[in-house]
């Protein structure tokens, strides 16, 4: 049975209730200061109290800090899709309809790089140490399937490189279209 | 919850009501807290994921960045990892499994994880059917105890 935080308690450990025009002493507001570093101290141990880090908002690293809903773009000769990402997607809380360049496509058409597309991000990230992982792959494709690198070391506070591979051409150029997520692993929480 | 927005006045005598407000929002909060999380904050209920692991690869397998996991020992096309249990254990030493992607976002399979005390080993094999990976996201999920 999960012990529950104690609330502002007494001495006794039971609720320190002021009976009416009792006078307040030291012992009710250390009672207040005393809870306050207790909730302080064991919610940070998983979430952010910093109001720029939003309240309450999970250090860990596996919770995600943004999710993007995307479609690749096209590549081909005759190919002008440069990809699409959904309203939903979210970083850091803000979603892509209320920060329309919240996620943007870059499709890199240098003639041999197939697959090739910038992410740029409109929030500049902490730092340049995160992952991002595709979900929902391999996907099937005509004849084959379809996977997404994440190339670490493509990695800036702005942007990525993801490649969109699989084991036919059809993988490479963005035929096709499957709606996919990537999401955005980082850790952000400060040194305990 | 109830909003408690108490403000005490400067040379006012205390309001019993008002300090009695603070007392049961604190109740409030507790209660609410513990839905989720132990007295000392940590979640307490099964979370999909409880420890994740980035290694990168420049030139040998190092861990970027990650919490609860660390890396023991790397090879060409393997690392091996330990998971930190020190702040809950496992219910059963069959209750964790992992997700490991490498940089080509395909998954790697593992040797079944070794539990022992309060850490968690094992090996995870890089294999890939295109070029050698240069990075890898170790996730692990699993059932523990409420401690």
């Amino acid at each position: 049975m999960t012990r529950l935080l104690d609330g502002i308690v007494g001495p006794n450990g039971k609720r320190l209730w002021v009976v009416s025009k009792q006078h307040i002493t030291a012992q009710e507001a250390n009672a207040i200061c005393d809870w306050t570093q207790r909730v302080t101290r064991g919610l940070r141990r998983e979430h952010s109290d910093d109001e720029a880090e939003m309240p309450g908002h999970h250090r860990r690293a596996f919770h995600a800090i943004g999710a993007f809903r995307f479609w690749m773009p096209t590549y081909g000769p005759s190919a002008t899709f440069d990809g699409r990402v959904f309203s939903d997607s979210v970083l850091f809380g803000v979603r892509a309809d209320q920060q329309p360049d919240l996620y943007t496509i870059v499709p890199d058409r240098t003639p041999g790089t197939s697959g090739r597309f910038q992410v740029k991000l409109g929030i500049q990230l902490p730092n340049d140490k995160y992952w991002v992982h595709v979900w929902g792959t391999p996907q099937l494709v005509a004849n084959g399937y379809r996977y997404f690198r994440f190339d670490p070391s493509s990695r800036t506070q702005s942007s990525f490189v993801l490649e969109a591979w699989g084991n036919v051409l059809e993988a490479f150029r963005g035929q096709d279209q499957q709606q996919v997520v990537g999401v955005i692993y980082m850790e952000t929480r400060p040194e305990l | 919850m109830r909003k408690s927005i108490e403000q005490f006045v400067a040379g006012e005598p205390l309001p019993a009501a008002k300090i009695n407000s603070l007392v049961g929002s604190s109740e409030e909060v507790a209660i609410a807290a513990a839905r989720e999380h132990n007295r000392s904050g940590l979640h307490i209920h099964m979370r999909f994921e409880f420890a994740i692991g980035v290694f990168v690869f420049d030139g040998s397998w190092a861990l970027e960045f990650g919490d609860r996991m660390s890396l023991l020992s790397a090879g060409a096309d393997w690392i091996e990892v330990a998971i930190d249990l020190s702040d809950a254990a496992l219910v059963a030493p069959t209750t964790i499994g992992l997700i490991a992607t490498t940089d080509w976002g395909e998954e790697c399979v593992y040797d079944t994880p070794s539990v022992s005390g309060r850490t968690v080993t094992t090996k995870i094999y890089l294999r890939t059917s295109r070029r050698s990976p240069t990075g890898c996201m170790v996730i692990a999920v699993g059932r523990r105890r409420d401690e």
